[in-house]
């Protein structure tokens, strides 16, 4: 069902309940004291006609008494008095009827037949009976009055037409029922009109939300209002925003890995390209020494690059997989057993290491934090030169962050790459990267490190003068 | 001589590419980025490109919009080789397209073909007293047509197209009889024998152990 059409019969429900109910109350009432002001003045009326009669009876009396005395007046001589009294009556939708004590009919001028028990006439004296009743579908009030004559008593029933009263009320009724379709109607228009305009707010944010589903996630709302509906689309809007944020997230995430997936394979055939290929050359082709010995040189190289390769993807899959056991140490204790295992390496380029460090505690996982640093002092050693120097120093900044730093005086990364180098497989430069042995991960490897340990690492960089990382851990790791 | 340009950013490749050449007699130019390899082309004349598409300084599909005025074929090396690349490399105008890892077998038909499409190859190959016509399936020994079987040819084809190479049985197998056969090496030897009995050739044809099959000049 229809939202108006659910206010439009909450609403039929109400004013039906409550107009219908008060207007049947009102037409009742009103009804009611019409028809008692018809009772009271039919019986003010029967008095008055009672007594006229008993004023005649004396009359009467008096009259006969004129000539001797104490003469009882005979019931025939009543009788004919009451019709010639009567007979000179002419009132409009008012008719008597006289009964005797015998139930002889003495006067009427009743022009109806009248099928029911005639109750009212069980009068005792002085009693005034009235009966409504319906005769030939028009309501009569009966008024029924004993009236004592002497030693005869007679019955006198005044009927008064008091139809109009009914038909009145039938009236009113009829109007009420059609001013009550004339009132569902304009509600039905009212309602819909305003369910219309209340509700464009509310079509607006299904559109929306159909635009979403679609698949357009960018989509808003744009309802300025103050009320709930309001609140809803800025509510809704709030929650399009964040659906939108997850799902670029998501998107990117994805894109991550399918780059990732797709880098790798290309790191893995090019290894393979040349292992293959050197050794298919070797057992099919007469080759001479030379080319032999290279050959087999190249099989060798790229055969370590690719050991390299799945170390280094191992070491990255540990890491996204593994728990970490985070411990309090000695940060300066870690250099120096860094620099112990790099000093063959170093001294074989000719660069010396030097190291800051006071003693600083802190939490992490100490495998995890060499790696991190064999890494960065890896890439310096790579973009140095014999002779340079290159500085790790470990101290707390004014925020009272611990900082990792590396710096080096080497060849240096221009500044557009630098975003780019956390990228995995990400080299500067290929050829000279890969002479030395890289595969491009390293910095992926320090950066997932990095975010495990709450760190992040900023990179300055001049091209040709030298490099400068720093690991900044967060304060709320200590 | 023909000489071919190979652009190729990883040395192992160049050089594996290089040597293989060579053994098929090619005279081979490296360069190694984009850059250099466009400086080579406007300066010399190059029989065929092989690129890499994956290249420092100028992708290999910049670089084959450059080369494509100059009407020389182009074989595309790359390491994705998914379909809709392939395409999309054959689509830019290569004329042919070959993945990582491939073998130099492969490498070397594929540059026969496309070089033979472009007639810098002709189709007549002369081995000692033997005059092989490839596109007639002709093969003549002292002016005197020799009669094979359509696959005695096709191997005898294989052979000299690969002069010095050892082709394993596998490899013969897969190229004249096709993936899809399931008969026994055995057929390969038999055909080795015909061959060796119908042209004379018991010097030329090598066994080698536990290998397959070498042509040699001796
Ligand atoms: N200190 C540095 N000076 C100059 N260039 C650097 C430095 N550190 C990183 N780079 C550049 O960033 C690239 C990415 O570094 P990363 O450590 O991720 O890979 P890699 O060192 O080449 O290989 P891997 O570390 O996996 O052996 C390097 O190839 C290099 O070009
Ligand atoms: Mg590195």
């Amino acid at each position: 069902m229809k939202f108006w059409q659910k206010v439009f019969l909450c609403n039929l429900f109400v004013i039906e309940i409550l107009f219908i109910s008060a207007s049947i109350y009102l037409i009742n009432n009103s009804f009611n004291i019409n028809l008692n002001t018809e009772i009271n003045s039919g019986i003010s009326e029967q008095s008055r006609f009672c007594s006229s009669i008993e004023t005649n009876f004396y009359l009467l009396k008096i009259q006969k008494t004129a000539g001797g005395h104490n003469v009882t007046v005979d019931k025939e001589s009543i009788d004919s008095m009451i019709s010639t009294y009567l007979s000179n009556i002419r009132e409009q939708d008012i008719y008597y009827e006289i009964i005797d004590q015998d139930d002889q009919i003495i006067f009427s001028n009743l022009e109806m037949n009248i099928s029911a028990k005639r109750d009212e006439l069980n009068t005792i004296s002085n009693k005034i009976n009235y009966i409504i009743r319906e005769v030939n579908q028009k309501e009569y009030l009966f008024i029924t009055q004993r009236v004592d004559l002497d030693s005869h008593y007679y019955k006198v029933t005044c009927v008064k037409d008091i139809s109009k009263i009914y038909i009145n009320r039938q009236y009113l009724l009829d109007i009420l029922i059609r001013l009550n379709i004339g009132l569902s109607l304009i509600l039905i228009v009212v309602t819909l009109i305003l369910s219309k305009v209340l509700l464009r707010p509310v079509n607006k944010l299904i559109r929306s939300t159909q635009t979403i589903t679609e698949g357009n996630f960018s989509e808003r709302v744009k309802i300025v209002t103050d009320d709930e509906i309001g609140v809803l689309s800025e509510n809704f809007n709030r929650m399009a925003a964040v659906v939108e944020d997850k799902i670029t997230q998501l998107e990117k995430i994805s894109a991550d890995k399918q780059r990732f997936i797709d880098n790798l394979a290309h790191e893995l055939r090019t290894p393979l390209t040349s292992i293959i290929g050197y050794a298919d050359f070797l057992r099919t082709t007469k080759y001479d020494e030379e080319s032999f010995i290279s050959s087999l040189t190249y099989i060798f190289q790229e055969g370590k690059r690719l050991e390299k390769l799945a170390f280094k993807l191992m070491d990255l899959i540990v890491l996204r997989n593994k728990d970490f056991k985070m411990k309090e140490e000695d940060l300066r204790e870690l250099l120096l057993e860094v620099k112990d295992t790099l000093a063959p390496k170093l001294a074989a380029k000719g660069i010396t290491l030097e190291i800051f460090s006071e003693v600083l505690k802190m939490k992490m996982d100490c495998d995890l934090i060499k790696v991190l640093l064999t890494n960065l002092v890896d890439n310096a050693l790579k973009a140095s030169k014999s002779g340079d120097k290159i500085s790790v120093k470990a101290f707390k900044n004014d925020e009272a962050k611990i900082i990792l730093e590396v710096k080096d005086m080497g060849i240096g990364i221009p500044k557009m790459e630098i975003p780019k180098v956390f990228e995995p497989f990400f080299m500067v430069d290929k050829s000279r990267s890969r002479a030395n042995n890289g595969v491009g991960l390293g910095l992926s490897l320090c950066a997932e490190i990095a975010e495990i340990h709450d760190a992040k690492i900023e990179m300055e960089s001049d091209l040709g003068k030298g490099t400068i990382i720093k690991v900044i851990f967060n304060q709320g790791f200590n | 001589m023909i000489t071919i340009l190979v652009v190729e950013d990883d040395l192992p490749i160049s050089n594996l590419i290089k040597l293989n050449l060579n053994v098929a007699n090619y005279n081979a130019v490296t360069v190694y980025n984009g850059e250099d390899a466009l400086k080579m082309i406007e300066d010399d004349r190059f029989d065929l490109i092989l690129l890499d598409v994956m290249l420092p300084k100028m992708d290999g599909y910049t670089l084959l919009e450059k080369i494509k005025p100059l009407g020389i074929p182009v074989i595309f090396i790359t390491a994705k080789s998914s379909v809709t690349d392939k395409v999309y490399g054959l689509r830019a105008g290569a004329d042919d397209y070959i993945s990582k890892p491939f073998e130099g077998i492969e490498l070397l038909a594929r540059i026969e073909n496309v070089l033979r499409h472009y007639n810098k190859k002709s189709n007549r190959v002369i081995f000692k007293d033997l005059e092989i016509d490839l596109a007639e399936m002709k093969v003549i020994k002292r002016g005197e047509v020799v009669e094979l079987t359509l696959k005695e040819f096709e191997l005898l084809a294989f052979l000299v197209q690969n002069l010095n190479v050892v082709l394993t049985r596998e490899r013969l197998i897969e190229k004249i009889w096709g993936f899809d056969y399931f008969g026994e090496t055995r057929t390969v030897d038999n055909h080795i024998q015909k061959l060796r009995r119908k042209l004379d050739l018991y010097d030329n044809i090598k066994t080698v152990f536990k290998l397959g099959y070498r042509l040699e000049e001796s």
